[in-house]
């Protein structure tokens, strides 16, 4: 196979040739490899820059593609790591101006454009950060079937389970989840792509009583509904979730309810983007079927993504453990250097 | 199986012809400046959105056709930059410039004795804006070509929505775009092709298709954006056939000779996804409105297509993008505001600019580019803004095309119009619909524009020939000064007449193709200023000038009856006419050439004249005429050339009487059955019959004493 190079990246990634956000995540991290390894750099903010330029690229083009710009992130933390460490530990780190965790809450978010300094050359820096973002890859490859195993412990015995369009992990989650456990799900279609059809089908196949319904009618559903249980694009920072449309409505309803919403996410889906930004917006063709005469006049407007706000949601099912939506900044500060959040 | 698996996996390179060199072009006021298929649409070059569809198809290697003028630098300057950006993995542009290419044919049989084509590929032409799953539509190609090893290309056309093909049926589509098709329903092989350019409800279809197969699919008018998936045969095919002009001629030309060359072509009627060439004028305006209205998704206006960053910002609820550096000014005239600052503010300032666009009443569907300053009194609709342009407080703009760093001031009132780079409108100009505004041009204050106005910023004929995309520019272009009525007393521009059918043969035919089909003659010649010449026309009309040629010559020279039909023939064949307009035109040629040897100034036909034409070129008629159907023809075209000039009315018995009698190319029955009919029943037949009245008499008499005689003899 050819080395990866980034420019074939983003064209895969414009040409949405990815099945899934996991390839996104895996290819991604095999670039970033890819640069540590081949590219000439010599000192680690040179590597950084590097790592950095993907971040940037991917954004002005596809700036709703969260996951390689989530990885780009974690590569730029690690290197960080590495670089501090290799230097003697941590009170370098402290001494080189980068605040120990304590510190780190208060940094002013507007104020760490400028990526850490690591001007020294390391010479055994290349291999270390190698053998971090190798450990990273085991991790990623794992963290399907970490949340997958999880299904057991939150499915209990006849339960009525909600969920919504296609999701490949939430597929895993519920087939290992019926293997102990019977229970009914109940499919909404996910219009207009109407991927929950093969969910549906997908769910049907592995013995598990299923039914499909509508997106609009998700509200008279939920009064029978145990969990609602979906897979997202995105976490955002503020814990809310940008996914599929019909999600909102679908959460708000379970809401009213007071049914819980668990969302199954890796972690490499923890962005640190906000809410209100970027509704990648589609085209008119999705939604009307083709020869509809339909008068040029009127106007036609159809998002990509809807929006759930983190008061909506219970609580994230990820491969490190369960974080409720407040929590998600701790989590976002762990996973990511602070000084590469304004990148 | 296993050997379909491995053609397969032979690493094909998937190719594609682009013509740039389109066969219709938008007026000289435009392609003088800037090739067609660099012309922006919503601000992106027109070659781009074909060559990111090409891209996204997975093709591999572009070639770029065009024909060497001053414009092939740009071209090729534009081609560089697009795959520059794309480093090792895009896809690759290869511009082929070619001295003597006039239509699809010669780049086809150029490309050919290049050997640039390697196995299948695509051809289509510059204009063509489409997200049709090119990938889907090659594979059923090759699939089909495993099959059946006489199919030689696919033909593309797509099944348009009702509404939209009878709304803007009579002038948005263009008689040139639509096609009725008649293909085999099983296979999808083409049994008929036809354009459909008369507007009757009804469609002949031979009966002879109907023995050949049972079941028959038929498209009325399908949509047809010049898309070809053709296999190498084609390329050779257009090389044996010289007389191949375009398309059409060789779709014509393999259905009508099957069993001769044993080739067979498909098409592929699609109905999923958008395809839609901005030939036109009227058709820009119609692909720019629904790509802003993001009908070619992904192509939408906010993503670049040269770099693929997001450019615009997009409001999903007016139909409107800007560019992050456009300002939306405040107040009249006074203290102009900026409302967005470039960079981090847009989030915040968009929201003051939908609330502008609203406030306007009625902003919807409008692209703006870069550092372009819209006062908040403008109103704009279905339109396009370039970048760094200024348009002051009331403008109304609807489906004006306005390209980079125009000014126009306030009170101007633009509809359905093209605005040229660096053009300045002063106060109050009014464009009227389908005018362009040349490049560099001043108007106003307070001039109307009438409809349909093309305006240069040089008067023509100061043009260098070394900066001219035609050479002939200055006889196709009349000038005229300066004129304060009509560009305003700050004004600097010229007018430049729409070109006359005869005269713009010259300057258009290179870049028409000739399909050959021949309709009525007298079709009609004035045409609306933006409607181009389709190609019948513009072949038909050279060939007549040609024949003309040919005969007037001859008749000075005397030259021999044989070398005269081999000098038409000749005409023929690269023009693609029927034998029965050659015999119109030869016939009409003869009576004209009589006229225009006597005419010096005078242009009325004088008999003497005119018998020396038809003495001189008895035996070229004789030679066309064979028939008795033949005759009928040449009486008809007779007919016509009356209605055109009924100067030649006093003439008209004598014509028929020495075609009869003395070279006795018309036969007295048929000119009696021809009489008796009605002829051709042209407005001009009542003042004929009179005319030759008397002629028919004696013909009648004449011919009952030959029955009499016939009669006693026998």
């Amino acid at each position: 196979m050819a080395p990866p190079s980034k420019q074939d990246f983003i064209n895969k990634l414009r040409l949405e040739k990815f099945e899934s956000e996991q390839s996104k995540a895996e290819e991604s991290l095999a670039l970033l490899e890819h640069i540590v390894a081949n590219a000439s750099w010599q000192t680690g903010s040179e590597l950084l820059t590097l790592l950095r330029n993907v971040d940037i690229e991917v954004s002005a083009k596809l700036p709703w593609e969260t996951t390689p710009r989530n990885m780009v992130q974690r590569a730029l933390k690690i290197v960080v790591d590495e670089y501090s460490s290799c230097r003697g530990g941590v009170s370098d780190m402290n001494t080189s101006g980068h605040p120990s965790f304590p510190q780190v809450t208060m940094v002013d978010p507007t104020g760490g454009v400028e990526l850490p300094k690591c001007d020294q050359a390391l010479p055994d820096l290349r291999d270390r950060v190698l053998e971090a973002l190798a450990e990273y890859r085991a991790e990623l490859e794992q963290s399907d079937e970490l949340i997958a195993v999880q299904g057991e412990s939150k499915i209990h015995n006849d339960e009525v389970i909600l969920t919504f369009d296609w999701c490949g992990l939430v597929l895993a989650f519920l087939t290992r989840a019926a293997k102990r456990r019977h229970f009914h799900v109940i499919v909404a279609e996910g219009a207009p792509t109407y991927q929950g059809h093969r969910m549906a089908a997908s769910l049907s196949r592995v013995g598990i009583q299923t039914t499909l319904i509508q997106d609009c009618a998700v509200f008279p559903m939920m009064s029978r509904v145990n969990k609602v249980i979906i897979g997202t694009h995105t976490v955002l920072s503020n814990g809310g979730i940008k996914t599929d449309l019909g999600a909102a409505a679908l959460a708000s309803a379970a809401k009213f309810y007071s049914v819980p919403l668990y969302v199954c996410t890796p972690t490499y889906k923890f962005s640190r983007i906000s809410g209100e930004e970027v509704n990648h917006c589609g085209s008119g063709s999705a939604i009307i079927p083709t020869n509809t005469p339909l008068p040029s006049s009127v106007n036609v407007a159809v998002s990509r993504f809807d929006y759930v706000p983190p008061e909506n949601v219970t609580s994230f099912i990820t491969n490190n453990r369960g974080i409720a939506p407040s929590y998600v900044y701790r989590h976002l500060t762990e996973l990511y250097d602070p000084a590469a959040y304004h990148v | 199986m296993a050997p379909k698996v491995e053609v397969h996996e032979e690493p094909s390179v998937l190719q594609a012809v682009v013509l740039t060199e389109c066969d219709i072009d938008y007026g000289a006021a435009i392609t003088h400046y800037n090739p067609k298929v660099l012309v922006p649409l919503a601000n992106t070059p027109l070659l781009d959105y074909t060559l990111a569809w090409l891209e996204r198809c997975g093709v591999d290697e572009v070639i770029v056709y065009c024909r060497a003028n001053p414009h092939t630098d740009k071209i090729k300057q534009h081609c560089k930059r697009f795959t520059s950006r794309r480093e090792e993995c895009g896809i690759k542009v290869m511009v082929v410039v070619s001295e003597d290419c006039l239509n699809l044919g010669d780049a086809m049989r150029d490309l050919y004795s290049k050997s640039l084509l390697k196995d299948d590929f695509i051809l289509l032409q510059g204009d063509l804006v489409a997200t049709l799953n090119l990938q889907d539509i090659v594979a059923k190609h090759k699939e089909n070509r495993l099959s059946d090893k006489s199919m030689i290309m696919t033909c593309v056309y797509v099944n348009k929505p009702l509404e939209t093909t009878a709304v803007e049926g009579e002038e948005g589509r263009g008689k040139e775009v639509t096609a009725t098709l008649v293909t085999a329903a099983d296979t999808g092989k083409l049994l008929l092709h036809r354009r459909s350019r008369n507007k009757s409800s009804k469609i002949s279809i031979p009966t002879e298709l109907f023995q050949a197969s049972s079941d028959l699919l038929t498209y009325p008018a399908a949509y047809d954006p010049s898309l070809a998936i053709c296999s190498e045969v084609v390329p050779s095919l257009f090389s044996d056939n010289f007389d191949y002009g375009s398309r059409d001629s060789l779709l014509r030309g393999v259905i009508e000779q099957e069993e001769l060359l044993g080739y067979s072509i498909r098409c592929q009627v699609v109905q999923e996804g958008y395809a839609c060439r901005a030939s036109t004028l009227q058709q820009y305006q119609r692909v720019s409105g629904e790509v802003m209205r993001r009908e070619a998704y992904p192509m939408v206006c906010e993503s670049s297509l040269t770099s693929h960053r997001i450019r615009y910002t997009y409001d999903p609820f007016t139909t409107t993008y800007w560019e992050p550096s456009a300002k939306f000014t405040k107040g009249n005239g006074g203290a102009s505001e900026a409302v967005v600052g470039a960079g981090t503010e847009v989030d915040a300032g968009s929201v003051i600019i939908t609330c502008n666009f609203r406030g306007n009443g009625g902003a919807s569907e409008a692209v703006v580019g870069a550092g372009t300053e819209v006062d908040a009194g403008a109103i704009l609709t279905a339109s396009v803004v370039g970048d760094h342009c200024t348009l002051a407080d009331g403008v109304i703009a609807n489906a004006a095309f306005i390209m980079n760093n125009v000014q126009i001031k306030s009170g101007c009132e633009l509809s359905h119009c093209y605005i040229g780079d660096d053009v300045v409108l002063e106060k109050g100009v009014v464009v009227s619909s389908g005018c362009v505004v040349g490049p560099g041009v001043r108007l106003g204050p307070d001039v109307t524009i009438p409809p349909g106005t093309q305006l240069v910023a040089q008067p023509p004929h100061h043009h260098a020939p070394s900066t001219h995309p035609h050479d002939d520019f200055d006889e196709t272009a009349r000038v005229k000064e300066a004129d304060p009525s009509i560009c305003g007393s700050k004004g600097k521009a010229f007018i430049l007449l729409p070109e006359e059918s005869d005269q713009d043969d010259d300057d258009e035919e290179e870049e028409s193709s000739d399909d050959g089909r021949s309709s009525g003659p007298d079709e009609g010649d004035s045409e609306d200023a933006l409607m181009m010449m389709s190609d019948d026309e513009h072949s038909e009309n050279e060939f007549r000038r040609e024949v003309q040629e040919s005969l007037t010559n001859g008749m000075r020279k005397k030259s021999a009856a044989e070398n005269m039909v081999l000098e038409i023939n000749a005409s023929r064949h690269a023009y693609n006419v029927s034998m029965e307009d050659v015999l119109t035109t030869v016939t009409q040629g003869i009576l004209r050439a009589g006229q225009t040897q006597k005419q010096d100034g005078s242009t009325e036909p004088t008999w003497p004249g005119i018998n020396t034409a038809l003495k001189c070129f008895a035996d070229v008629l004789r030679n066309y005429v064979r028939k008795g159907r033949d005759q009928l023809l040449v009486l008809n075209a007779i007919e016509k050339l009356m209605v055109d000039s009924p100067e030649y009315l006093p003439a008209t018995q004598k014509i028929l009487f020495n075609l009869n009698q003395t070279f006795e190319i018309l036969e007295g029955e048929v000119i009696i059955h021809w009489y008796k009919k009605g002829g051709a029943g042209t407005t001009a037949f009542t003042t004929i019959k009179t005319s030759i009245a008397q002629f028919i008499e004696w013909l009648e008499k004449d011919s009952e004493d030959d029955d009499d005689s016939d009669d006693e003899s026998s």
